[in-house]
């Protein structure tokens, strides 16, 4: 059974549609990734998920109950990392955990033990009792998550988590999602960033203009793609009408885009290609000054789907 | 160069399109001017300024108290009350001396002017002895300036309403001591009259003393050192008297036991004050808490909306009751504020204004939209509150208009509260009014704020 399905969720803020007709689900142990630029109705998606949003049409169902006229019903077991560190910095982050633990009812050694594992967790033990405000950004992210997790969610909502964080305490998030992963905690994950949605989350929903245009695995993603590889050739020395006369000539198979000194080639695979494209250059082939295969991304398949780059605003 | 302009041109257009900034920077100050301006104009002299206010019971009877009555009432910038308010016979009986302190001591009227029994006759008598007729003027010392301009004032009428009397007596015992033939002695006496060389008598010749008749005993003295006269009765005179050939004797009535009234309103005044400014800078934690998505977190913990302002609301109540506390403390220990003989009335009212305060703070952050606007709205809305409300100086001071104002703000209605229990000793009864207001205030202000605040709770 999946812990949580949405099922054709609209929400609308005044004539705009924020979210239009969303459907998804998530089970157990798996971590979904939420893939789109600002402004596709990501954040508002979450809203109506946490029940801090009433759906304007469409219903979330949690562990198979519908939520709509029990959202009380989801707290509980609901955890939301959001985007901003969410925190006091005027307390220390045991404090902070202790505060947001016993929100959800836990008191007293119960507390106190879910406090400690916590800060096990995410590895600040023993920066447990320094104010937050002291804290770098990494660690701050850190406990932000951290106080997610006390009340040992079954469903976990995180958007962003990993902005501004240094490679190190970026690592150490990514080895934390997969572990709640691992104990069955389902995770939904909104991020700008493909090569962790494409690292991280098994499934991957794309949403643009509060639809969501395309989910998921990331092969199944890919699939949709006309080509998978990009192979980028610099030629030595040639002008913009040498590289146009081979675009439109020999190369015309490949839909070349003319850059700077260089031809962009799309193939379904660069090492199978790269044969006949050196015989399709001919005597110019001798004139390769560089090569470079790119493989095809999320980025390329939003790229597909909507015309623009994900991390366009 | 061309950068230093550059970030500078930056700055103005930044600052030009944030319109509270703007607002802030250009409005506020025009505001609060011409607040300050409205409020202290009142002690310019402008025509609107609000009168000084004092009862005048009249143990005499004579022509003499007579004249000093209908001279004071001549004055402008004096209002003067012969009669008690009309009572449930519909009668309007004078004010006597007992009423008049009562009245005092209850915070109404704040001055008397007692012109005690054989006024007229010592004055008809004038003999320069140091046996000066005497007025008495009852005060609460709290009003230290309009006890200041009656002062003044009662100087003057009783110059001009003792002069002729002090003139022709003068006569007489010059005439005694140079050996003047008593008809010119009279003559002079009588130019003096008809040219009111000492100002108006509205007794006319009547009032004179017969120079031939009169008592002159101990003639050739000087005027009397009234500053003795004043201080004749030390258990009850802390204003000491005024110099002149009336005696002028002050009564405190409210401040025998207490050390400096200016304290009492200065305590009250900046406690109330500083209590606003500190609500106003947590609700605009409030703003913040929803800036950076705490509140957010803590609603998905299940935490109703209603708990989270009412945990908020307890925090900030607890923090402007501490500060209430700290300085009524400190007013103690430096000024010797009486804060020990009214505790509980001081606990209580002190709470209440708290909790109205706390409300007034959570309003603030419902309505304004960043902690930037909490506090530019706050520092005007206290500001002029606090000029309004006697927070910076008495109202009664004020012009008229300016005091009717002062009923609707928080301040006017705290300073009430805390000045009845510092300075007039009343207990919770005696400031129910206070209390019932400000315990409305919490009521309401938290109703609006919560109802306001709730719907920005939303995601």
């Amino acid at each position: 059974m999946q812990i949580i399905s949405a099922e054709n969720l609209v929400y609308s803020y005044g004539p705009q549609r924020a979210v239009d007709g969303v459907s998804f689900s998530v089970g157990p142990g798996e971590v979904y990734g939420l893939l789109g630029p600002n402004g596709a109705g990501k954040t508002t998606l979450i809203g109506m998920l946490a029940s801090l949003l009433s759906p304007g049409g469409g219903r979330i169902l949690f562990n198979g109950e519908d939520l709509t006229a029990r959202p009380q019903l989801l707290r509980p077991q609901l955890g939301v990392v959001p985007q901003e560190i969410s925190l006091y910095d005027e307390l220390t982050g045991r404090e902070n955990l202790a505060f947001f633990g016993g929100l959800y009812g836990l008191s007293g050694s119960k507390l106190c033990t879910r406090v400690g594992e916590v800060l096990e967790r995410v590895g600040l033990a023993k920066d447990a009792d320094r104010r937050l405000g002291g804290y770098s950004g990494g660690m701050k992210r850190r406990i932000n998550i951290g106080a997610s997790l006390l009340h040992q969610p079954r469903l976990l909502l995180m958007d962003e988590p990993t902005v501004g964080v240094d490679p190190q305490s970026r690592n150490y998030i990514y080895e934390l999602i997969a572990g709640l992963a691992q104990q069955g905690t389902a995770i939904i994950y909104t991020t700008h960033y493909m090569e962790e949605a494409a690292r991280l989350c098994r499934r991957i929903g794309i949403m643009d203009h509060g639809r969501m245009i395309a989910e998921g695995t990331l092969a199944e993603l890919l699939e949709l793609l006309p080509v998978r590889d990009l192979i980028r050739i610099g030629i030595s020395g040639a002008e913009r009408a040498e590289l146009e006369a081979l675009a439109g000539g020999s190369l015309a198979a490949y839909a070349p885009l003319i850059g700077d000194g260089e031809l962009t080639l799309q193939v379904d695979n660069a090492g199978r290609s790269l044969a006949a494209i050196s015989a399709a250059l001919g005597p110019e082939a001798a004139r390769i000054s560089d090569l470079a295969v790119e493989r095809a991304s999320l980025e390329n398949v939003f790229l597909h789907l909507t015309g623009r780059s994900l991390r366009e605003d | 160069m061309r950068r230093i302009l550059a970030i500078c041109f930056a700055s103005l257009r930044i600052w030009i399109r944030q319109p509270v900034a703007v607002v802030v920077s250009l409005l506020v100050p025009v505001v609060v001017m011409t607040v300050f301006g409205f409020v202290f104009g009142g002690m310019s002299g402008s025509s609107d300024a609000s009168p000084v206010r004092a009862m005048f019971v009249d143990e005499d009877g004579s022509e003499a108290s007579g004249r000093l009555r209908d001279a004071l009432q001549e004055l402008d910038g004096l209002k003067i009350y012969t009669s008690q308010p009309v009572d449930d016979d519909g009668e309007a009986r004078p004010w006597t001396r007992e009423a008049a302190l009562a009245e005092i001591r209850d915070g109404g009227t704040g001055m008397a002017v007692v012109v005690p029994q054989g006024f007229g006759q010592r004055l008809d008598n004038l003999d320069f002895s140091g046996n000066a007729p005497q007025i008495e003027l009852l005060a609460d010392s709290s009003l230290q300036i309009e006890n200041a301009i009656m002062r003044g004032m009662l100087q003057q009428v009783s110059f001009m309403t003792a002069g002729s009397s002090m003139a022709s007596q003068g006569m007489v015992v010059m005439g005694d001591e140079l050996g003047m033939d008593p008809s010119v002695v009279s003559m002079m006496q009588g130019w003096m009259q008809d040219n009111a060389v000492w100002g108006p008598q509205p007794g006319g010749a009547d009032q004179q003393t017969d120079p031939a008749t009169g008592s002159a005993a101990g003639s050739g003295s000087a005027n009397a050192d009234a500053d003795s006269g004043g201080n004749s009765d030390p258990d009850n005179s802390s204003g000491g008297g005024i110099t002149g050939f009336v005696d002028i004797r002050v009564v405190d009535v409210l401040g025998e036991e207490k050390d400096n009234p200016v304290f009492s309103h200065q305590v009250a005044g900046v406690l109330t004050m500083f209590m606003l400014f500190t609500v106003a800078a947590s609700g605009g934690s409030l703003l913040r808490e929803r800036q950076n998505g705490t509140i957010r977190r803590i609603m998905i913990s299940a935490t109703r909306p209603v708990d989270y302002l009412l945990g908020k609301y307890l925090a900030f109540f607890l923090i402007a009751y501490l500060q209430t506390w700290v300085m009524l403390i400190a007013g103690w220990l430096i000024f010797r504020v009486d804060i020990i003989s009214p505790l509980p009335s001081l606990a209580v009212f002190g709470a209440l204004v708290a909790l109205a305060a706390t409300s007034f703070g959570m309003v603030l952050a419902s309505v304004c939209r960043s902690v930037e606007q909490v506090s530019s709205i706050s520092t005007l809305v206290i500001l002029v509150m606090s000029s309004i409300g006697g927070s910076m100086m008495p109202r009664s001071i004020m012009p008229a208009a300016m005091q009717r104002l002062g009923d609707f703000t928080f301040n006017g209605w705290a300073m009430e509260g805390f000045t009845g229990i510092f300075w007039y000793g009343k207990d919770l009864s005696g400031i129910a009014l206070p209390c019932l207001v400000m315990a409305g205030l919490a009521l309401v202000l938290f109703a609006i704020a919560a109802r306001l605040f709730s719907s920005k709770l939303a995601y």
